[in-house]
């Protein structure tokens, strides 16, 4: 039923999607979305030619974006994601168990399809936007598939109850959607107050929540409660300057409504940060994270399958996914980010992220052949970008992810991916 | 984001691009009144940016009220399409349709060009008076796209910060538009030249619909706006310029 109904969309579209570019009044139909072509590769800290060293996976991904107007008030959205992952079967991690983790996906509602999962191809669609739209006035209510995004800061964001961010995760901006009633009202024209509701399977993966955001001074302020997975939670998050430069802040308190032997029962998630931009275009941003779980996290970056840096911090931690109540396996973390134009078309950036201490993690020791904990020092992630603009929406981006720490005496290369990643919007 | 600061460099051009009176501070002061006039405007644009081995064009609509509150779209190239920003006073607001959120921008932001346009903010915004801020002398009058046009030096007074030397204004005799500018650096050497061309009625009186930017020192390189419709003084209410509006514009 649902793959007809995704063919059948498909269809249309293509046939359809050319006269529906008006020129005078909006058209009823809004369709956008891009295809890119990705392809990574992952070292992992393995001997050269062990398990799964180095990786390559090619991924062609298509996004279609779909809007219907049907009225002033009444609008429909939808959104699609096509992935079709392909590898030399010898050196995959492709397969039927790999087709099943992209298949995860933590909504009411089963709306993907997987196509074809073999060692050789992975194919798989997901409707991760479905819903209804309403606004009149002072009002906006949206329910169906969507995303909720509370988020204040770029790289972690502890207020973002619904749908935290991965930063490593660079592939998939969107995010998924939640499957959610949500209800905002506008009492002035820069206040906002909401109130959403994600009902999940379980009580572990619930979340309904209320915000209010409002300006004063030349700071957006925002306060939030509510149920999130099976603890009470309670967020301040803020924006504003200092001077010329952006200072951002949010942090969110999980109390455990049901105390677990292996966690504490109480959490925290906070993070600061500010950012600045030179008069030459050269941006600087730096931020700090203090998540109280971080050392409850374990992350294995023997594990080839799981070292890609979207995988690795996505799936590993503890409870399952990256959430705001634990978006890095580390008590404390520190990041800074520089950017900036070569040319006007060519721009480079790089970010670098670093703890001083994580969970004891498995290693895989070349000397005794054996795989042992020890505790994680040091742990520094560095991402170096670099963005070209081929022409009028064709961009290519060459992207590292590269993980190094020290283990016991000696700082050592842990893991490592590079994307290189071709991308045409539409 | 990065195109922050040229788009409001764009929606203050409108404004000033109409003057008239006698005496060059006359002119200037005029052209300011009418700027003031100006309560409200609506404008849907294109802006080229020529290189001399590549172009990028972008397309936009932008609502505008007195210097206070502006809100901008971006409606092509398809991968900025629905970017939308806000400002209200001294505050700036980015709507990214893609992630779906909302991100304050510091002040320090409003100083990025998109894909390095040849306009700057300092040329645009204007934040020191023409009329206060610079002695004016009058200079013989010239014909510019046909029409005969005052030619005014604007030469800033002591202790003013702006980024040019020198600047001479062609302003039009008989419909008071700037179809002309040219700006100066310190040393007295030209640097840009903006000419404005293709003047249609539009918004209820003569408009030019066409800017084109050239940064003289650099061979190839120039940047033209090309305005597809205007409405001026079609009452925008403050109310609009909202961060939910933000959000609904298309």
């Amino acid at each position: 039923m649902l793959r007809t109904a995704i063919i059948c969309w498909s269809l249309l579209l293509l046939l359809g999607s050319q006269p529906l570019q008006g020129q005078e009044a909006p058209s009823r139909w809004e369709i956008n979305g891009y295809t890119k072509y990705l392809n990574s590769t992952t070292f992992t800290g393995l001997p050269a030619g062990a398990l799964g060293s180095p990786l390559t996976t090619n991924l062609v991904h298509h996004r279609l974006n779909l809007t219907y107007f049907a009225s002033e008030s009444w609008s429909f959205s939808a959104g699609l994601r096509n992935r079709l992952f392909f590898a030399d079967g010898q050196q995959s991690v492709l397969g039927a168990a790999y087709a099943r983790q992209v298949d995860q996906y933590e909504g009411l509602l089963d709306l993907s399809v997987r196509w074809a999962e073999n060692d050789y191809v992975v194919l798989h669609s997901l409707v991760d936007r479905a819903y209804v739209s309403y606004s009149q006035g002072k009002w906006d209510v949206r329910a169906g598939r969507q995303r909720i995004n509370w988020g204040v800061n770029l790289v972690w964001n502890p207020n973002d109850l619904f749908n935290a961010l991965n930063f490593f995760d660079f592939d998939y901006e969107e995010r998924p959607g939640n499957d959610a009633i949500r209800i905002q009202y506008f009492p002035g024209l820069l206040s906002r107050a909401e109130v959403a509701v994600a009902p999940g399977r379980y009580d572990s993966t619930t979340v309904a929540a209320g915000l209010y955001r409002f300006n004063t001074h030349g700071y957006d302020i925002q306060v939030l409660g509510g149920y999130f997975k099976g603890d009470l939670a309670l967020g301040l998050g803020w924006e504003g300057n200092l001077g010329d430069a952006g200072f951002k802040g949010e942090g969110t308190w999980f109390y455990a409504l049901e105390e677990q032997s292996w966690l504490p029962r109480q959490a925290l998630s906070a993070t600061l940060s500010a950012d600045y931009v030179f008069g030459n275009g050269l941006y600087l941003s730096g931020g700090v994270l203090y998540n109280r779980l971080g050392d409850t996290t374990r992350v294995d970056f023997s594990n080839p399958q799981a070292a890609e840096g979207s995988s690795l911090f996505g799936n590993s931690l503890a409870g399952g996914a990256l959430s705001a109540k634990n978006l890095f396996p580390a008590t404390w973390s520190g990041v800074l980010t520089v950017s900036g134009n070569i040319t006007p078309l060519f721009a480079a950036g790089g970010t670098v992220i670093y703890s001083p201490a994580m969970a004891a993690s498995p290693f895989f020791d070349p000397q005794s052949q054996s795989i042992h904990y020890a505790t994680t020092r040091h742990l520094t992630a560095v991402i170096p970008t670099l963005t070209y603009s081929i022409r009028e929406n064709w961009d290519l981006d060459l992207i590292g992810q590269v993980f190094l720490a020290e283990d016991q005496e000696s700082y050592k290369h842990l893991a490592s991916s590079v994307f290189l990643r071709l991308k045409w919007s539409y | 984001m990065i195109m922050t600061r040229f788009l409001f460099g764009i929606i203050l051009t409108l404004t000033p691009l109409l003057s008239l009176a006698q005496s060059p501070k006359q002119i200037l002061q005029e052209s300011e009144n009418r700027r003031r006039g100006v309560e409200s405007s609506y404008s849907e644009m294109t802006m080229e940016i020529i290189r001399p081995d590549w172009t990028r064009t972008m397309s936009l609509k932008s609502w505008g009220r007195g210097d206070e509150y502006a809100l901008i779209l971006v409606t092509a190239p398809a991968r900025d399409k629905g970017t939308a920003t806000l400002k209200r006073g001294n505050e700036v607001w980015n709507w990214m349709p893609r992630i779906e959120r909302t991100i304050k921008l510091p002040p320090s932001m409003m100083s990025q060009s998109w894909m390095g346009a040849d306009i700057t903010n300092e040329d645009l915004v204007r934040e020191v008076s023409i009329v206060d801020d610079y002695t004016h002398t009058m200079l013989q009058d010239s014909v510019i796209e046909g029409r005969t046009c005052w030619k005014i030096q604007l030469v800033p007074k002591e202790g003013i910060a702006v980024v040019w030397g020198k600047v001479n204004l062609w302003v039009d005799q008989k419909d008071y538009l700037q179809m002309r500018t040219e700006f100066f650096d310190e040393d007295g050497y030209l640097v840009n030249v903006m000419q404005a061309s293709q003047v249609k009625n539009m918004g209820g009186r003569p408009f030019a619909t066409r800017l084109e930017v050239v940064p003289v020192e650099e061979e190839g390189n120039k940047t033209i706006l090309t305005f597809d419709k205007i409405v001026f003084d079609d009452a925008i209410p403050e109310s609009f310029f909202s961060v939910q509006n933000m959000k609904r514009v298309r």
